[in-house]
């Protein structure tokens, strides 16, 4: 019953993922948007565009690797995993996302340094929003990206097909 | 650990499978924490969002992923099959063509190998073609299109390189125009090997027919302008180029959930 309560959960988790990636590249292209028509017509610009659209960039890439290591889909050189019998392939692929998990850890413990002395002498990032805010992104990217390395460690070895998926994806339906 | 030792355990780690970002997550903090600057490794990711423009690489990889899943690849090859279909070796220039166009687009990111490349790797097969000829030429022209604009590596390059003070400075504008002649050239030696390929292949009989090009283009009448737009938008100055990229996505965005439907 547990297996299945953490299976929803986990399902539940990669939709808000989903939907949130989704959100953030549909913001920021009706972002980009607005102001090219307010910068042209009426020579205008929202003074918060640029900054939001910089600091935007860099969450939907956070977001977006995110996404990617849910399907373990980084790129990797997969020539010598790829000869590798089942038994010693789970022994290699857990020490690779572990390793790659505890640079992330690393990364994360020090993007969480890096926001807390941003936090000691804040600089105004956009209206009422302090510098430090944005930067979240770091601690809790990399954070986050460890747990999915974790979680991957165990992940049973995917059967890999890819013609046949590129050409799925290709011969997809019409319009 | 020496740092040696330490850098060695991360190629290692490579070899055997770690996520290339890793990998190089990896060399830099190590690097970094032995010259006691660990720290500098995040700010210089941080940094990245300070570059200007540097969201036109997500919008022109969305404007390129709704294209291929539009169908676009398609109309693509249909277009230069009713151009080009008639002339020996006329398949594999249809690959070539529609594979750099498709990359010009799509700004070259990466789409184009497996959005063009299961749809012409069958059909070359089917026409005779060598199977190794028609997986290399697949792979080559996936990339041709890295020359043309707006292909996100020169972006991506241009963005690296202006702010180092060099002499004359690098603009993504200049880079554009640098990638035409050698990118028409590769296109132009490419086409020729096809041709010398294609004699050993049977020709198809096909003639040209003038009305089977004009319903192409009808069908591909959304997509021909991008190209259009993009180069005017980028060369006129009054946009920046995640301006232009912005404008593509939009324009894609419109065109496929709106109009297409």
């Amino acid at each position: 019953m547990s297996e299945s309560v953490l299976r929803r959960a986990l399902r539940g988790l990669h939709r808000a993922e989903d939907a949130l990636l989704a959100l953030a590249l549909g913001g920021l292209l009706l972002l980009a948007v607005v102001q090219i028509v307010l910068r042209i017509g009426f020579d205008e610009g929202l003074s918060w565009g640029e900054p939001i659209s910089r600091a935007g960039v860099l969450w939907l890439a956070m977001l977006g690797a995110l996404g990617a290591s849910r399907q373990q889909r980084h790129i990797a050189i997969d020539a010598i995993p790829r000869l590798l019998p089942d038994g010693a392939w789970r022994a290699v692929h857990a020490l690779t996302q572990f390793a790659a998990a505890a640079l992330c850890g690393w990364a994360a413990w020090i993007g969480w340094g890096l926001m807390q002395s941003e936090r000691e002498f804040p600089l105004p990032f956009v209206a009422g929003i302090e510098s430090w805010v944005p930067m979240l992104v770091l601690p809790f990217g990399f954070g986050l990206l460890a747990l999915r390395f974790v979680l991957a460690a165990f992940a049973p070895r995917p059967v890999d097909e890819p013609a046949a998926a590129a050409s799925d994806e290709a011969e997809g339906p019409r319009s | 650990m020496s740092i040696e030792l330490q850098i060695g355990l991360i190629l290692l780690l490579a070899a055997l499978g770690m996520p290339l970002f890793a990998v190089i997550l990896g060399i830099a903090l190590v690097g970094l924490q032995a010259a006691g600057y660990e720290q500098a490794a995040l700010t210089e990711f941080y940094g990245l969002g300070d570059m200007p423009g540097l969201i036109a690489i997500p919008l022109f990889t969305l404007a390129g992923y709704l294209l291929s899943e539009s169908g676009a690849p398609k109309r693509l090859v249909r277009l230069s099959d009713a151009l080009l279909g008639s002339l020996p070796g006329g398949l594999a220039i249809v690959a070539i063509v529609a594979c750099a166009f498709f990359t010009a687009f799509t700004g070259a990111s990466g789409v184009t190998i497996v959005a063009m490349g299961a749809l012409l790797y069958p059909a070359l097969r089917a026409a005779g073609y060598p199977d190794r000829y028609s997986l290399g030429l697949v792979t080559a022209a996936g990339s041709l299109g890295l020359l043309f604009a707006p292909s996100l590596p020169l972006i991506l390059y241009g963005f690296i390189a202006a702010p180092i003070a060099t002499n004359p400075t690098v603009s993504v504008q200049d880079l554009f125009l640098a990638g035409l002649l050698p990118g028409a050239v590769m296109l132009a030696v490419l086409s020729a090997h096809a041709m010398w390929v294609g004699r050993a292949v049977p020709s198809t009989g096909k003639a040209f027919s003038a009305r089977e090009l004009w319903s192409a283009v009808k069908d591909a009448r959304w997509e021909l302008p991008l190209p259009v737009i993009v180069l005017a938008a980028i060369y006129q100055g009054v946009l920046a180029v995640s301006e232009v990229a912005a404008l593509t996505a939009a324009y894609v965005l419109v065109v496929t959930v709106v109009v297409r439907r």
